[in-house]
């Protein structure tokens, strides 16, 4: 299994631990708990599921590995110093995580770039930001035009997993394929839109 | 239901997928982190958590108040109750070493001086040599976070409190553990108060109770090294605020005597806290105050089996 396949929770397809027609929040209620209880063995185990999504986003944003490994210390630190900000009802561990994620790895650019004084190269934002309409609105329709050129079989999974709504499982099932093989599909599919938005220059490599 | 605007969940699966692996030392840096901040903290009061984790807790923040006030020159005290080589920072590395060793088992993070294995003789010393020759507040902040990460933990997972882990040879239920934890921090704080020549501070009754029918429950454990065979069960009885009564059989657990039970061999009352001192090694089959009628080598046998509990 490939580490993102550890990482999705609630609206993530690579991961078919929760359905995604309907959120069941009860894990990451939970781990809520046990985080704001002072629990270390919560906060590893929250580390092993999603350090591997933090420090994606943290290398793609920065462009720069050690930069990636501290921001990636740092999200992990401030989810355990501000555990009591979770609400469950409000949103999934993982969107809340990759959130904290984002503005970390933006605000190190932000300060590398004041450091060296450097004119700012492509915008950082790999993401949506709720601040910034356009740059959302850019951000989606450039994902679906990557999407769009994936070849038909990877496209499928991905409109069905992503777009749809569909568990792995459950678009398997719909397309008639082995489950092992919805995943290498869907494995493949994430690599090959990794390699076009990193040529469109949407995200840095 | 369509997924509005799945465009995040895509970039950070893209993301994760074709990144490298984190490499492991941002795993520990992470909960390196982490502790230090779990060691800022005050220790948590008794009835935060489980009532099976109260006499824990209760000594944890004994022991931290009697070490926080130390001078360098206290800690460097020799500890001859103990070892006559150790002195108070030596001790606090013993009991952060036995400590780690439920830690461990709970899978909680490791310090990096809390060594590895299950001997408990070589994970005091290597945990002593590696605070040696540093100030003192070092192994007081990596006891005292693993002690409130223990507390911690099992006040948001109170039901690890009955999984059965390995202890000091031993298969025992966590809470049983936490029992033998709270009797040895408990014991030690008494070493340092000694050498400090400071009051000594007992248990509180209900928790030397709870403590002393723990050991008792564990005293079979030890039967295969009582030097006599046993001629049949012993009665012990402990004396405290109530009357806890348990028969100890050579083969088999502690369990609480039946009317229609034969006659003991060995009759044994102690008084709790001097069962727990007993348990401690603080008092020894000659020292103990006690009762005893019957089989009078069993009986006496069967406080030694206590004493042999202690470990240091």
């Amino acid at each position: 299994m490939g580490p993102y396949s550890e990482s999705g929770r609630d609206r993530s397809p690579v991961d078919d631990r929760d359905a995604v027609r309907t959120p069941d929040r009860t894990g990451d209620r939970l781990v809520g708990r046990r985080l704001r209880l002072g629990d270390e063995v919560a906060l590893a185990e929250v580390y092993d599921r999603f350090s591997a999504v933090v420090f994606g986003i943290a290398a793609r944003v920065t462009g720069d590995r050690a930069a990636a490994e501290d921001v990636t210390q740092g999200v992990f630190v401030q989810v355990w110093e501000q555990a009591d900000r979770f609400d469950a009802d409000r949103g999934s561990l993982r969107a809340w995580i990759t959130t904290i994620a984002h503005r970390r790895a933006v605000d190190w650019v932000r300060r590398e770039v004041a450091h060296r004084r450097l004119p700012p190269g492509p915008d950082p934002v790999d993401q949506p930001s709720a601040e910034d309409e356009v740059v959302r609105r850019q951000v989606t329709e450039r994902v679906q035009a990557a999407v769009e050129k994936l070849p038909v079989p990877q496209r499928t999974m991905v409109l069905l997993t992503y777009y749809q709504g569909c568990t792995l499982i459950e678009a398997a099932a719909a397309l008639g394929i082995p489950e092992g093989t919805a995943k290498s599909r869907m494995r493949s599919a994430l690599l090959r839109l990794n390699t076009s938005l990193v040529a469109e220059g949407l995200v840095s490599r | 239901m369509n997924n509005p605007d799945p465009t995040i969940d895509v970039i950070t699966d893209v993301a994760a997928v074709a990144s490298d692996p984190v490499p492991t030392r941002v795993r520990t840096a992470v909960l390196a982190a982490i502790r230090q901040r779990t060691a800022a903290l005050q220790p948590p009061s008794a009835d935060a958590g489980p009532p099976e984790a109260a006499p824990f807790a209760t000594q944890v923040a004994e022991l931290d108040a009697l070490l926080s006030g130390l001078t360098p020159a206290q800690w460097s005290l020799p500890v001859p109750a103990v070892q006559d080589s150790w002195d108070v920072s030596a001790v606090l590395a013993h009991v952060f070493s036995v400590d780690a060793l439920l830690a461990a088992e709970l899978d909680l993070p490791l310090s990096p001086e809390a060594g590895s294995g299950t001997d408990i003789a070589a994970r005091t010393e290597s945990a002593q040599r590696a605070f040696a020759g540093r100030p003192a507040k070092d192994v007081h902040a990596a006891w005292r976070g693993q002690a409130i990460a223990l507390l911690n933990h099992v006040s948001a997972r109170p039901e690890h409190l009955e999984r059965r882990v390995n202890f000091a040879g031993l298969r025992l239920p966590v809470g049983a553990v936490l029992l033998d934890r709270a009797g040895e921090t408990w014991i030690h704080s008494e070493d340092v108060r000694s050498v400090l020549a400071r009051p000594s501070v007992p248990l509180r009754p209900d928790h030397r109770e709870v403590l002393a029918d723990g050991g008792a429950q564990l005293l079979p454990t030890r039967w295969p090294e009582m030097p006599i065979p046993a001629a049949g069960p012993v009665w012990l009885r402990l004396q405290g605020t109530h009357v806890s009564d348990w028969l100890i059989e050579p083969a088999g657990p502690a369990r609480r005597p039946q009317p229609d039970d034969p006659p003991a061999a060995a009759t044994v009352t102690v008084d709790t806290l001097e069962f727990c001192y007993l348990l401690g090694g603080r008092r020894t089959p000659d020292t103990v105050e006690h009762e005893a009628s019957g089989d009078a080598l069993l009986a006496r046998a069967t406080l030694a089996a206590a004493a042999g509990m202690a470990r240091l």
